[in-house]
């Protein structure tokens, strides 16, 4: 097909000056104040920026879907194909006549921006109908025909099937064949794969981008990876606060980023890539909330780069830097690269691997029955974890990656014996603790306990932080007397940064960066050598994050034999923190090998498709890469493919693979994999 | 779908024949006897000897073990019949077949007419939330609950028959009959009867709806350039109704209770008067027969309750 010819400097959409205000009990919140940004014809533009800073409001406005009260737009201009489309009636015939035909939209959590009680079809074809005009019958043929094209097996019988009996990453699709179902001119992306699996996230990424320029449409994604704007978009917008502190092209922020905000989070995030003794600088501190916010730089409370020239009572405007790169900064600043800002004086203390093992895990297994019926009769066994052996070294972090539904978290609470496992043995300190009787167990285990992705859940909301960390002192008669608890707590809540003053405060009135500090803080309590962290800081903003994993970090440097197991599905961040990653699969263990070597010399093909999927946040580098994906979803472990496990997804796999199963074996010194071809 | 109904009906079945069994202990346990009761005036004139005594127990077959007289009565269920009462001299059948039209018509008509009532109404006060629509809508419906149905049944009465005239003060009569005889004498006992459920329906609707305006795919739903008209009936009534039915099920349930009071007020001889007579007079066969009919309708407004849930939420209907 011939290209169209296009301008790539027109603007497509063009907003200027926005601003949206609340109207909230606790005040006037102003989310967008006096944001401007402009995507051209077929272009890809990311926003980013933490949660709350106003990404999400700045896009809806231009929509006008913002509800009105509480919602208000104050001022600026919206163009489109020559109107201004904060003039029009909210939802006006006009107004709506735009929305979902020449721009479009897809949302965050696809599961419930999806009707529950409607099926796809008629949710598929509702524009459709609306739009383009198309009778019923037209209407499902071009949905059936989209449906296809984002790859939906069997789309002509899945119309007629609810929301509930999709996966994620599947409704992801369905959402990007509704958003272009009516050849749209603009598509805006809301954290379309936030809560994906990191490859589900590149291929709904890769296919959201292939089907905007097949329908030559732009495209606005929000994100807060920036890794995924290095390896999609063209330019980039940043945000703080309710205003873009940053704009210019990609390759001009990461290179050159003139914003402290922007240097912030580049330090924040652990790349694949970092070298061995790279250390995270975060940004200290917390983004603010939008209620009376000064006209000064509201970045001035958290910036390591405040001059007497950040004068409080001055407004800052954007500053030119070069090219389309412009700052809201009054400081010229001058940084080194992000690499070597993140170098490390310190090295990481190296693992005696000579040493004997804290943990040995000797062919676990972990089936739950299946119950179904009135009855809950028992009909069949899922194997969560199907036969793991594993060594962690005293000390060390061992990380465990994986895509959801893998079995990390089951192996985690068989460790920690939240769950009693249905064979296998757990070595701990020379006693096997799958046999040992409660009663010895209990002293035993208090040295292993478990942090949670959700803080907030696994705190007892009306304790006190104080008696939450001080219980375990008291359960496992840890110290003497009230003069030692209370002295023991201070000390606990100064080790994980928290001000002793906050002792009375209940969950609640902690952030959650903060009430993962408690959890930490109540491990440390129980003298625990080993410390299961489960997603300790996926829910968390990426500067809060970097908070979290440093602390981590310097326990484990002050604290000797603290050891981590340490769960997330981000491999990127399980990467920086560890000394050796375990990568699983359908409950088994495919990979072990150090950190460094994984990345380098990664042997297991679900290994290496799992770091592909993973964007370096550098679009230097992600120019050169290889973006090809793995495909497929992880099956069910109800249902496991037979032979190796992979062999569906794998793209080396033989007859061989389909018959027999790959055992984990040593190849190389330290370097233990679960594949025929390796 | 077929599958689950059958095992729906076989619990239902269950449950029926548990209420007849209790019914029938709880009744013979009661202090008192129907048939001593029942010739109390000639005993006292001395008109009526031991042998005739006897005689009407064994009538009634009350001379019996209880739990043959239970599979006895299960036994004449089978072949349509519910035994003869005491009292009113005609057969349980007949007297149940009287009244339950009655019943059912003020009931079922109370019930559509709060339903039709309180949905539009909920769905409008959640819409213009905030206006004085929404204020006005909940006012009502939270002052109308709490009206009592005896109180109300009388002001209404003294306002429509007595003082203006336009409608009868009491009595039914069957709209087969008599159409215009018959809407009449229906107008009052069904607004009556409807006031509280169509106020917990309102209010039920009314917050489920805010909740589901709330959601994320009611925003989708916006985004992609749907009228108001249509995101608020295709989108968001759908999952609204959810609650709205157990609150139904709830009403239909409180309504049969209800029934009692209105029959009483308006002087309908429906099951209502039915059942308190029966139990007045102890009568076993016609409480019995009540009991069994009533348990029969409400497994059935539940039934209907639970497949709504199937056809509203398919999430449940997959399972
Ligand atoms: N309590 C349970 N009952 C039944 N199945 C379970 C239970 N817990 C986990 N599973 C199954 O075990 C598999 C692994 O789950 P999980 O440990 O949560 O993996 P991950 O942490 O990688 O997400 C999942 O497919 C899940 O369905
Ligand atoms: S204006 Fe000053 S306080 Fe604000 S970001 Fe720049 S250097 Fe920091
Ligand atoms: S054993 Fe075969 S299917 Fe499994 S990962 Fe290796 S090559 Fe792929
Ligand atoms: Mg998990």
């Amino acid at each position: 097909m011939k290209a169209e010819r296009f301008d790539k400097t027109k603007k497509v959409l063009d907003v200027q000056n926005l601003r949206t205000d609340f109207v909230t009990d606790y005040g006037l919140v102003k989310a967008v104040n006096g944001v401007s940004y402009h995507v051209n014809e077929q272009e890809i533009v990311a926003i980013v920026g933490e949660s709350g800073c106003g990404k999400s409001v700045g896009l809806l406005s231009a929509l006008q879907l913002i509800p009105v009260p509480p919602g208000k737009f104050v001022s600026g201009r919206i163009m489109f194909e020559g109107r201004d489309l904060l003039r029009l009636k909210q939802n006006g015939t006009e107004m709506r006549s735009i929305r979902g035909s020449k721009i479009s939209m897809i949302f965050q959590e696809p599961m419930s921006s999806l009707n529950p009680g409607l099926t796809i079809g008629f949710q598929m074809t509702e524009g459709l109908m609306l739009h383009l005009k198309m009778d019923r019958k037209k209407a499902n043929k071009k949905a059936i025909e989209l449906l296809g094209r984002v790859g939906i097996p069997d789309a002509e019988k899945r119309m007629n099937d609810y929301a509930h009996q999709f996966s994620g990453g599947m409704l992801q699709r369905v959402m990007i064949a509704m958003s272009i179902s009516c050849n749209p001119k603009l598509i805006i992306a809301d954290e379309p794969t936030t809560a994906l699996d990191v490859t589900t996230q590149a291929q709904v990424l890769e296919l959201l981008c292939e089907m905007v320029r097949e329908f030559r449409a732009s495209l606005i994604i929000v994100t807060h990876n920036l890794g995924v704007v290095a390896r999609y978009a063209q330019r980039l917008y940043v945000m703080y606060a309710g205003r873009v502190v940053e704009s210019g092209t990609s390759k001009e922020i990461f290179s050159n980023p003139q914003h402290p905000y922007t240097i912030g989070l580049l330090g924040s995030i652990p790349r694949l890539d970092d070298s061995d003794d790279a250390s995270l600088v975060p940004i200290k501190g917390a983004p603010p909330n939008l209620i009376d916010l000064p006209d000064s730089c509201a970045f001035y409370p958290r910036c390591s780069h405040r001059t007497d020239a950040c004068d409080q009572s001055r407004k800052v405007e954007m500053r030119h830097v070069e090219g389309e790169h412009y700052a809201a900064c009054h400081a010229d600043v001058q940084v080194k690269t992000i690499t070597e800002l993140k170098k490390k004086d310190t090295q990481k203390r190296p693992i005696d691997k000579k040493a004997e093992p804290l943990v040995v895990i000797e062919d676990l297994k972990m089936q739950f029955p299946i119950r179904r019926g009135l009855l809950q009769r028992v009909v069949g066994h899922v194997n969560a974890i199907d036969g793991i052996n594993l060594k962690i070294y005293p000390g060390e972090t061992l990380g465990l990656v994986g895509e959801s539904g893998s079995g990390k978290t089951t192996l985690g609470r068989c460790i920690s014996r939240i769950y009693e496992p249905t064979g296998g043995k757990i070595w701990f300190e020379g006693q096997d603790i799958v046999k040992l009787p409660e009663k010895k167990r209990r002293s035993l285990t208090r040295k292993i306990s478990m942090i949670f992705q959700d803080p907030y859940g696994s705190l007892d909301p009306r304790q006190s932080a104080a008696s939450i960390v001080g219980d375990p002192l008291k359960i496992h008669g840890l110290v003497k007397g009230g003069k030692e608890y209370k002295e023991r707590i201070e000390e606990l809540f100064g080790l994980v940064g928290l001000h002793p003053s906050m002792m009375g405060r209940v969950p609640h009135e902690f952030s959650g960066g903060q009430r993962q500090r408690i959890g930490v803080a109540r491990s440390l309590a129980c003298d625990s050598s080993l410390i299961i962290c489960d997603e300790p800081v996926s829910a968390l903003d990426v500067s809060i994050q970097a908070q979290i994993i440093n602390l981590f970090v310097e326990l484990q440097e002050g604290i000797s034999g603290l050891t981590y197991l340490f769960i997330a599905h981000d491999l990127s961040v399980v990467k920086h923190i560890s000394s050796r990653i375990a990568v699983m699969y359908l409950g088994r263990i495919v990979e072990v090998t150090d950190s460094k070597t994984i990345y380098k010399d990664p042997l297991h093909p679900y290994t290496q498709s799992l770091l592909a999927s993973i964007p370096i946040p550098d679009p230097f580098i992600e120019q050169k890469r290889d973006h090809s994906v793995l495909q497929g979803e992880i099956p069910s472990p109800l249902n496991p493919p037979a032979g190796c496990t992979f062999h569906p997804r794998c793209p080396i796999a033989d007859q061989k693979c389909k018959e027999g199963i790959p055992s984990l074996a040593t190849v190389r010194e330290n370097h233990e994999v679960a594949c025929f071809k390796a | 779908m077929g599958g689950y109904i059958i095992k729906r009906l076989g619990q239902a079945l269950i449950v029926v024949l548990l209420v007849t069994v209790l019914v029938f202990l709880l009744i013979r346990l009661l202090p008192g006897d129907p048939i001593l009761l029942y010739v109390s005036g000639d005993v006292v004139s001395g008109a009526v000897s031991d042998e005739v005594i006897a005689d009407l127990r064994r009538e009634h077959g009350l001379d019996r073990p209880m739990y043959i007289q239970y599979v006895n009565w299960l036994w004449q269920i089978l072949h349509g019949d519910l035994g003869k009462s005491i009292f009113l001299n005609d057969t349980v059948v007949n007297e149940i077949s009287r009244a339950v039209p009655k019943t059912v018509m003020i009931g079922s008509l109370g019930l559509l007419l709060a339903v039709c009532l309180s949905i539009p109404l909920g769905v409008l006060a959640a819409v213009r939330r905030g206006t004085w629509i929404d204020t006005l809508v909940t006012l009502l419906a939270n002052s109308g609950i709490t009206i009592p149905v005896f109180w109300l049944g009388i002001m209404l009465i003294q306002i429509f028959s007595l003082q203006l005239g336009w409608l009868p003060t009491q009595g039914y009569t069957s709209v087969f009959d008599d159409f215009g005889a018959g809407v009449k004498s229906l107008i009052l006992p069904v607004v009556c009867l409807s006031v509280v459920p169509l106020c917990a329906l309102t209010r039920q609707t009314r917050s489920s709806m805010l909740e589901n305006i709330r959601m994320d795919y009611i925003r989708t739903a916006w985004s992609k350039g749907l009228s108001e008209g249509l995101i608020i009936m295709r989108h968001a009534l759908k999952n609204s109704l959810i609650p709205v039915v157990t609150v139904f099920g709830l009403m239909a349930r409180i309504t049969i209770g209800g029934q009692i009071l209105i029959e009483t007020v308006f002087n309908i001889p429906g099951m209502g008067r039915l059942a308190v007579e029966g139990l007045q007079n102890q009568d076993y066969a016609i409480v019995q027969g009540v009991v069994l009919v009533i348990a029969i309708i409400v497994t059935g407004i539940n039934l209907i309750v639970d497949l709504s849930y199937g056809w509203l939420d398919p999430r449940i209907r997959n399972n």
